[in-house]
């Protein structure tokens, strides 16, 4: 599986370093441009005023497209690798279908994560126009933490529990893709159209049983509980990484059953 | 040499939800060492037979064993496909998929195929997707030839491709197949490949028609392989008018 993962990356890599690289070197670009700005102290010409939205504009296209982007590119590997002719080569390699699967999974959560990295820096380029550094640094660090470890001694738990849980939603989100395509690709033809019509239906039946499930957890005695202490909010976190685990294994075995058993490239 | 056949279909039946039977109650055994033709029109299932072979397919009736293993992570390491189409992933160079080949397949020999490469004039460095459709339809054989597999799956290797190639391609598997192994090629284009056959098997909507040695089919029939076709696969040709009726 770790090779095969080595490989995704690799795959996926080509297709979205450019853009990642492209956004932190426009947020570059704008820190200086405002930076410029904010040294005429706002008052500048026709042309530079139409420099700085341009450039802004062009930050904003660009984490969006990071975003947009890194979907488009692990959905698309998923169906050219595994249901398209790449299945010719990736399932007659002498791996497991779980190993197939898995490493799409894994390379695609982990390219998101390094999105999510890529869009944190690039603000945190851009702002450091003003003087954000100066402000961050001369914040009374110290008390702040004595403070938090007064009321919340597991605070540090807190930011590793939620970090589980983006991770785990992520996986979660592109599973929910991996399962839409696979039982696309149930049908004879029309694929792709049959793949997101599944995804509407799915994604309609998923929020009618959120929603039954939150109003039952707002008339349970449950709520009163989490409300009780700020302590509380560590089975609030672990209780949702269960429930997306559960998830995951409900969007991950269908789709390993089809791709292992119901496979049927053209 | 090993005396277990090297496959084994007994029954073999796939069927789709629509209702077609590709490929129906089939039994046969295929020895090792040998060249064998997978025969017959369009539609008769010899790709839906190869799929289920290289483990893309899965039966809907019946078994199919290879080297005594039903198909799985152990077959398809001692298989070869070569399919009808071009599989590799589109951000690859040349370089790539021979790594990858390297990388997955312990019995691929990477010099050997970088031998066939520099004498067809094609450069590793090159990115796949600029080739030409010939091109890279000899990049895909020669990955598939440098490997020492006990099966050779080839689906319709020479169709759509011109004359000399086709001899390139027929000598290319003669010279280097793994002697030991089997080449099982499916092809509707029987007399460029009768001269390299040992064996045939004739398929006909999806059923087996018949299976023979070449030898034993001219000594029997009295023809060739390729005459034999013609009367097993003859369709009547509609009469049409003649001059008189117009």
């Amino acid at each position: 599986m770790l090779k095969l993962l080595r490989y995704e990356l690799k795959s996926l890599s080509k297709g979205l370093l450019p853009i990642y690289g492209g956004v932190l070197l426009v947020a570059l670009l704008n820190r200086f441009i405002f930076g410029y700005a904010m040294g005429q102290n706002m008052d500048l010409g026709l042309l530079s005023s139409v420099m700085v939205i341009t450039v802004f504009a062009l930050y904003l296209i660009l984490i969006v497209g990071v975003a947009v982007m890194t979907v488009i590119v692990t959905v698309l590997r998923f169906y050219q690798d595994l249901l398209s002719d790449g299945g010719y080569l990736m399932h007659t390699l002498p791996v497991s279908t779980h190993a197939l699967l898995l490493s799409k999974l894994f390379g695609a959560v982990i390219m998101t994560l390094i999105s999510l990295l890529v869009g944190g820096i690039s603000l945190i380029i851009f702002a450091s126009y003003s003087d954000l550094w100066g402000a961050f640094f001369s914040q009374p660090w110290g008390a702040i933490f004595r403070e938090a470890f007064h009321q919340m001694p597991s605070w540090p738990l807190v930011i590793v529990e939620l970090f589980i849980l983006v991770v785990v939603s992520l996986a979660n989100g592109t599973l929910f893709y991996y399962l839409s395509m696979a039982l696309g690709h149930l049908s004879k033809k029309h694929r792709v159209l049959m793949a997101i019509v599944w995804y509407l239906v799915l994604t309609t039946i998923l929020t009618f049983i959120e929603g039954v499930a939150f109003a039952m957890l707002g008339n349970s005695p449950l709520l009163d509980y989490f409300n009780a202490s700020i302590n509380s909010i560590h089975p609030l976190l672990l209780g949702s990484i269960a429930v997306m685990m559960v998830l995951n294994i409900i969007f991950y075995l269908p789709t390993w059953q089809i791709l292992k058993n119901r496979l049927n490239l053209q | 040499m090993n005396e277990q056949p090297l496959i084994e279909c007994k029954n073999l039946t796939k069927s789709y939800t629509t209702g077609t039977e590709a490929l129906s109650h089939v039994s046969l055994t295929v020895g090792r060492g040998k060249i064998v033709g997978l025969l017959g029109p369009n539609g008769s299932g010899k790709t839906t037979l190869i799929k289920l072979l290289s483990g893309l397919l899965t039966p809907t009736q019946g078994d199919v064993c290879i080297d005594g293993h039903a198909p799985g992570i152990y077959t398809k390491s001692i298989v070869s496909y070569l399919p009808d189409r071009m599989y590799f992933p589109k951000w690859m160079r040349v370089n790539d998929i021979l790594a990858f080949f390297a990388d997955f397949y312990p019995d691929f020999d990477r010099k050997k195929a970088l031998d066939m490469l520099s004498s067809l004039g094609i450069a590793p460095g090159e990115k796949i997707r600029r080739l030409s459709k010939g091109t890279q339809e000899k990049v895909q054989l020669v990955l598939v030839m440098s490997r020492k597999a006990q099966l050779y799956l080839m689906d319709e290797p020479i169709a759509g491709v011109d004359p000399a190639a086709r001899d390139f391609i027929l000598n290319t598997i003669l010279t280097n197949y793994n002697e030991e192994g089997t080449v099982l090629l499916s092809t509707h284009l029987i007399s460029d490949i009768e001269r390299v056959l040992d064996e045939v098997i004739f398929l006909q909507n999806g059923h087996l028609v018949r299976q023979d040695s070449v030898d034993r089919i001219r000594e029997t029939e009295g023809k060739s392989v390729d005459a034999l076709f013609r009367d097993i696969f003859r369709t009547p040709v509609y009469p049409g008018y003649t001059r008189k009726e117009a």
